[in-house]
């Protein structure tokens, strides 16, 4: 202690000296097992850094333990497009991403089931407000149909209908024992028939097909929808719209709805026969005649009096007459029976 | 262990080209002054322990870049061990309580001895609680750590004067606490040659 401000004969520094360094010995000196295991730890985190530099011998300075300095840790510099080329490219990204989805969610396209299993997901469950969202489905599977047709893809054409196929059915379901929408369905699948039944000679040689099989399920489901007791309420223009289109063999809607009435018997006699040129368009029909009317019966003759007429009793039974209405005396027929 | 300035400067000088022998040679020539300047500065004898190692372990991180510009290593060292402190203490809001410290008496003693020695080591540590931290920071650098008061200065950043100043008036501080009074110092001595221990109050 060279200190020139103490003199080195004032004993009470000197004690106060002696004290310090005493105090120093007992409570300031770490123990041989405390020294042994500080200098462990040390030499372990010098050996360490020893072996890091062996290992990045080639990045570092010869002689230097590998330091990082702020730069280095924050890596190299960002050039300034860096940040609007990352968001004109996240934007590309998720351009790409809604115009891919929004593609392949068309008729024919690998989420084009999914979609429709969405919308199916999505219908109401009170009867008239799904009727109405089952016949808007109808409508747009129809309307993806002529656009396939217009684009000439065949794949596409035959997705959107037979998405409208399953549709159809799955509204009939749907819609029984409610009269409002069965109607709805009904007026809605009978004027889809028509314009199908158009379409049938413009589509393409592989959409026919899935048409035909198309026309023949909408009429079925009409056909189960009659089954409940009801007729279809447009069955005028179904019965009328038969179509051999241009000659080309393809049957018409009554083909289509054997067993429902009007349609079977001479009901192409108003089609189309063919039109110029190989009828592209369909003409449309005449309207149905009307049947006969039914001819009035005979008048039955009155019977000659049995003996014992006028006694108000028949032995026999009921007159004649009284099968019709029982009335006897010229009046007209049953209405039924016209 | 002790090395001459030139020794320690070849050890460092090692050291920085990556041979942990020569750092552990530095650790077993500086580490007990270091332990013992953090040990007077916090409470638990591990934490001295745990704040030593951390400071040799900083001090081999940033060995690379140290460069004897007119410091010597020990000054340098027990910078790093003063910043240590000073954050120790500021984020375990602990103070250095002395009292606690565990006793390492000697094995030769007699229980007398040991009675007496004890009571004057605990008066010891109850006395430098009461002096300020400047004054606490420059008795345990010039007296625990055996820094001269240049080296004490360099390392408190603070003139040699200041510190002269400071262990000045953080000796008074002690002699006033332990009640040391101004003893008149043999001017002659006795048959051994030694000074005569002073009469204490």
């Amino acid at each position: 202690m060279d200190d020139s401000m103490v003199d080195p004969f004032d004993m009470g520094f000197r004690e106060v000296q002696r004290r310090l360094e005493a105090y120093g010995d007992r409570r300031l000196t770490p123990s041989l097992t405390a020294t042994a295991r500080m200098r462990t730890n040390v030499m372990n985190a010098a050996n360490r850094r020893v072996a890091a530099v062996a290992a990045s011998a080639s990045l570092t300075m010869p002689g230097t333990f590998p330091t990082m300095s702020v730069e280095a840790r924050r890596g190299p510099a960002r050039p300034v497009w860096l940040r609007p080329a990352a968001a004109l490219f996240a934007g590309c990204l998720t351009l790409s991403l809604l115009g891919g989805t929004a593609f392949a969610a068309s008729p024919g396209g690998p989420l084009y089931t999914a979609r429709l299993w969405t919308e199916m997901a999505n219908l109401p469950a009170e009867v008239d407000a799904r009727a109405t969202a089952e016949v808007s489905r109808l409508d747009a599977r129809i309307s993806e149909a002529q656009a396939a047709m217009t684009a000439g893809d065949g794949p596409a054409t035959q997705a959107a209908l037979a998405a409208y196929t399953s549709i159809a059915a799955e509204a009939a379901r749907g819609a029984s024992g409610d009269a409002t929408a069965t109607a709805a369905i009904e007026a809605r699948l009978t004027r889809d028939i028509a314009l199908l039944t158009g379409l049938l000679v413009q589509v393409p040689a592989p959409a026919r097909a899935a048409l035909e099989q198309v026309l023949a399920s909408t009429a079925a489901v009409l056909r189960e929808l009659g089954a409940t007791g009801r007729r279809p309420n447009a069955g005028g223009s179904i019965d009328g719209d038969v179509t051999k289109a241009n000659g080309s063999g393809k049957q018409g809607v009554d083909d289509w709805l054997p067993g429902m009435p009007g349609a079977s018997g001479g009901s192409n006699a108003g089609g189309v026969s063919g039109g110029k040129d190989g009828g592209a368009v369909p003409a449309q029909p005449d309207k149905t005649a009307k049947p006969d009317k039914t001819a009035k019966p005979e008048r039955t003759p009155p019977p000659a009096d049995p003996p014992g007429a006028g006694q108000g009793h028949d032995p026999v039974g009921p007159r004649p007459s009284q099968t019709h209405g029982g009335n006897g005396a010229g009046q007209a027929p049953d209405p039924v029976d016209r | 262990m002790s090395l001459d300035d030139a020794a320690i400067e070849r050890l460092v000088r090692s050291a920085q080209d990556g041979d942990a022998e020569a750092f552990g040679r530095l650790f077993d020539h500086f580490h007990l002054p270091v332990y013992r300047y953090v040990a007077s500065r916090v409470r638990r004898p591990s934490d001295a322990e745990d704040l030593t190692q951390l400071v040799f372990v900083k001090a081999l991180e940033a060995l690379p870049r140290y460069e004897s510009r007119g410091i010597p290593l020990g000054g340098w060292l027990f910078r790093l061990a003063r910043n240590a402190v000073i954050d120790f203490v500021r984020t375990s809001h602990e103070h250095a309580d002395l009292a606690t410290s565990v006793e390492r008496a000697g094995t030769d003693a007699g229980p007398d001895e040991l009675a007496v020695a004890r009571q004057e080591i605990d008066a010891i540590g109850v006395a430098l609680s009461t002096l300020t931290h400047d004054q606490r920071d420059a008795i345990a650098l010039r007296f625990f750590a055996g820094l001269s008061a240049r080296e004490a200065a360099e390392v408190m950043g603070k003139q040699e004067g200041t510190i002269r100043g400071l262990q000045f008036r953080g000796i008074a501080a002690l002699r006033r606490e332990l009640g040391i009074e101004e003893l008149e110092a043999p001017r002659a001595t006795n048959a051994t040659g030694s000074l005569e221990r002073p009469r204490l109050t």
